[in-house]
């Protein structure tokens, strides 16, 4: 490495610059690589992307949860709307889509040049990448596997999809909850119907 | 910035005063001795610095200006060149004043200075509920107990403005909030004090 040719010697002028350069001397400080901090700020981003992956993938399993939440019975399970979404909303995921967007961002944040980006533009970004590749994993049948699988192994855990069966099953509400073990397609409609009411 | 620092080496200035700081740290990487030329070149507006910030004691400022200039060296190499030298060692400096407020659970204890005419100037010009303020020449007493009583992030933000001349984007980098932030920042700080110097100039 080529140095600069400086018209004196270096000789610390001041106590205080004396000062500092004895106490680097007597400490054995030594300037820490380079890669250290290219490998940290590396990092960051790695576990901003990761969080944000997460965050995806609580999305998938959220838009699948609200695709099969029975919109059209809402008012025949529940007597209303808030009862109904109190019931039926999966908090689990919308938690963990905050929550990790949140990571996503701090950790974006702490990167070199992190704190530069505004503040409304770093959460648009999140929420941009957080909801296409939660579409994509939706889209790709990932939701259901995820939603399916914390109903199985989580155990404080339970699906809506498979709590909703139990709202069907109230004789007292007029709700029965059955299964069609036999279809009849040559039967005509009309004329089943006619037959019930004449019996 | 392996390419920015084959950029430096082929720069040879011949007076040390022309010699730029990314030029410095390039060369203290590699002889600890030219680091002396930084601390010289930094260690005046660094006091200033401190004492503007409201750390109140000599041996305080030394012992905090010591350890900035610890950690610069040891970081040094985690200076990047789209940053300038002067707004990176500033940040280092306010985190170091910051750390020492928490662990003595201290409060700032803001003093002005000859730079007081200026920066009077400076708010007047930018609001102009101000403009009684130099009317009234309030002593830097009065208005530096006001700005002690500002918030911490109003304080930081008016000392760096008016007090050390710096630019939005040199706050932005020293404070690590966004530009739109400090602008904002300013503004509203500028706003603050105005209001408390207000009951001064109509008494």
């Amino acid at each position: 490495m080529t140095l600069h040719n400086f018209s004196s010697p270096i000789i610390a002028k001041t106590p205080f610059a004396k000062k500092v350069l004895r106490k680097i001397d007597d400490e054995h400080i030594a300037v820490r690589p380079r890669w250290i901090f290219l490998l940290r700020n590396r990092l960051l981003w790695a576990f901003a992307f990761l969080a944000v992956l997460v965050a995806s993938v609580a999305t998938a399993a959220m838009f699948f949860v609200l695709i099969h939440m029975d919109w059209q019975h809402a008012l025949i399970t529940h007597r209303t709307w808030i009862g109904f979404l109190r019931d039926s909303l999966p908090f689990m995921w919308i938690g963990i889509l905050i929550l990790f967007s949140g990571i996503g961002y701090a950790h974006i944040r702490t990167t070199a040049y992190g704190y530069r980006y505004p503040l409304v533009l770093s959460l648009i970004g999140i929420a941009v990448a957080v909801c296409g590749l939660g579409i994509i994993f939706f889209m790709s049948g990932f939701g259901q596997i995820i939603e399916e699988n914390a109903h199985e192994y989580l155990p404080w855990y339970e699906s809506v999809l498979y709590e909703k069966q139990s709202w069907l099953n109230g004789p007292n509400e007029e709700l029965l909850l059955g299964a069609v073990t036999l279809q009849d397609n040559t039967m005509d409609h009309s004329q089943a119907l006619a037959n019930v009411t004449t019996a | 910035m392996r390419m920015n620092i084959r950029r430096h080496q082929q720069e040879q200035p011949v007076s040390k005063s022309d010699v730029s700081d990314e030029t410095l740290v390039v060369n203290t990487i590699s002889d600890k001795k030219q680091f002396v030329r930084l601390i010289e070149r930094y260690e005046k507006p660094l006091f200033r610095y401190l004492y503007r910030c409201g750390v109140a004691t000599q041996e305080d400022r030394e012992d905090i200006l010591q350890n900035v200039f610890m950690n610069v060296y040891k970081n040094l190499q985690q200076f990047d060149i789209r940053l300038s030298f002067s707004s990176w060692i500033y940040r280092i400096t306010y985190n170091e004043a910051m750390t020492f407020f928490r662990k003595k659970k201290a409060r700032p204890e803001i003093r002005l200075d000859a730079n007081l005419e200026s920066w009077i100037d400076l708010v007047r010009d930018e609001t102009a509920d101000t403009s009684a303020v130099a009317r009234e020449r309030l002593s830097s007493e009065i208005i530096s107990q006001e700005l002690s009583q500002l918030t911490k992030s109003y304080r930081d933000i008016l000392v760096l403005r008016f007090f050390e001349d710096r630019s939005y984007r040199e706050i932005s980098d020293i404070l690590t909030i966004p530009m739109g932030t400090v602008s904002t920042t300013v503004y509203r700080a500028k706003r603050a004090l105005a209001a408390r110097l207000a009951r001064y100039t109509f008494n």
